[in-house]
Formats: structure tokens, sequence, C-alpha cells
């Protein structure tokens, strides 16, 4: 362990929140998509976590995969819509917007988390080279 | 480390050494804070200093000493005091954001203690004018 691995400790956290807010907006985004690129709605999607122990016990995280969702969506009935099925329903993606804000607000506060002992490591760092100066 | 420096900036370098360590520790249960079964973890050293601290006496007359200085050797442990969140992972922010902090000053405290240490050192050669 040197003066930096707990600074990239940091920087995985914060790579993996970073994954997951991209997974959120796009979920955000893709809230009302009836045409995917695999056909049918869009399915809503989830980050998955995995610790990544090395020497140490210290260990980083790492996000192992991005998983779809395969709840069914809400089915509403708009016979107008083009993707309507032949009684006029359309299933929508998956996603609700609750969840997704709850989600969002996790991933940013534990980002924030990672940045605040960023900057800690850095002042530590700071303090270390500081000895011997007069 | 002998002689002009003495044991004490070694000692204080090594738990300095040891509060970077543990700040790892701290940053590893802050990024893994949404790691599915992650179990938080603790860095100690205080039982080790204390064993190192106390040499041992054969007689009521010997008096206590201040032990050898060596490396210092720490042990991670699950952390007693954690609680278990509903995907069964066991970090608390506010108890890690708290120990980073603490852990933080600790490492300033011995780096000041060092810096008064090099500071009287050089007082010593150059003479109080």
């Amino acid at each position: 362990m040197d003066l930096f691995t707990a600074m990239d400790i940091s920087a995985s956290g914060m790579r993996a929140q970073r994954t997951r807010m991209n997974v959120v907006s796009s979920n955000i985004a893709n809230a009302h998509t009836t045409r995917s690129a695999t056909g049918g709605p869009y399915q809503r999607r989830d980050v998955v976590f995995r610790e990544n122990a090395f020497e140490n016990k210290l260990s980083s995280v790492e996000v192992e995969r991005i998983v779809s969702d395969p709840t069914p969506g809400q089915r509403v009935y708009e016979p107008g819509n083009p993707d309507a099925d032949e009684n006029g329903y359309v299933t929508l993606p998956n996603v609700n917007l609750m969840e997704e804000m709850v989600n969002m607000i996790g991933a940013s506060q534990a980002f924030e988390a990672n940045t605040t002992a960023v900057k800690a490591q850095k002042d530590m760092a700071l303090k270390a080279l500081a000895i011997g100066r007069i | 480390m002998a002689g002009l420096f003495g044991k004490e900036i070694s000692e204080l370098a090594s738990v300095m050494n040891f509060r970077l360590f543990r700040q790892g520790i701290i940053s590893s249960n802050i990024a893994n804070i949404d790691t599915p079964g992650y179990k938080s973890k603790e860095a100690t050293f205080e039982e080790e200093l204390d064993t190192r601290l106390t040499m041992n006496t054969t007689s009521p007359e010997h008096l206590p000493s201040a032990g050898q200085a060596q490396s210092l050797t720490f042990k991670v442990a699950e952390d007693p005091f954690a609680r278990i969140g509903n995907d069964s992972n066991t970090v608390d922010l506010d108890r890690e954001m708290m120990k980073l902090s603490q852990n933080q000053l600790l490492y300033d405290a011995s780096a000041d203690a060092i810096q008064m240490k090099i500071t009287a050192l050089k007082e010593a050669i150059r003479g109080i004018r």
C-alpha cells in the first residue's frame, strides 16, 4: 500500500457510482420508450457492484455487469399508438420514476462520500510532505 | 533508527503508516457502500502497541521500559459495531465518515509530532539565539 492506494480505491467507488448514475439517467430518459434496440418496450437496467479485494484486505469496487429488469411494464389503453397490440393496449417500460430518483440520490451521496475521502487522503499526503519544512 | 533521531520518530512514522493503511480500509468501506454482501472492516493496532510498550519486569525494582522500535503490525477484522442493511451490506456511512476525519486528525497529529521533533533537533543544532 502506498500513498495513492487509498485514492485509487475511492476513485473506483466514484467510477462505480458514476456508472450507476448513467444507468439511472438512461432509465429516466427511456421512461416512455416503446421501441428498444432489442424490440419491445425498454427494460430498466440496474448495476451490479462487486467487491474487488486485493492486498491486505483492502478492496475497491467494480461494476460486475449491468442487468436488465425483466418485470413486465405497465399496460395502458392507447389505441392510436403504433405500438399498440390488437386490443389497443401499449406496454410501457417498467421504469418507476420514484425508484429511479431514490437510486439517483443514493448514487449522488455515495459519490460525494468518495470525493470527501479523496480530499482527506490528499490533505494527509500534503501533511506528510510538509514534514521537515520550517 | 537510533542515535540522533531516537526511536520516537520511527515509532511515529509507523503510526503514520498505520493511519495511512486505516485510511485505505475506510476508503474501501466507503467505496463498497452499495456492494451487496460486503462486510465493513476495521483495522486495529492498539492491542499490539499495548503489548509492545510494556516490557517484562522480573523484579519490582525494575523501571518500566518503553520497548523497542520495530515495524508495526496491525489486524484487519470485520467491524464489530456494524449494522446490517437490507442487502446484507454492513457499511454505515455516518460512522465511516466519522472514522475518516478522526483518522485524518490522528495522522496529522503524528505528522505534527515528527515536525516538532525535527524542529527541536534543528534548534539544538543551531543553538537558541
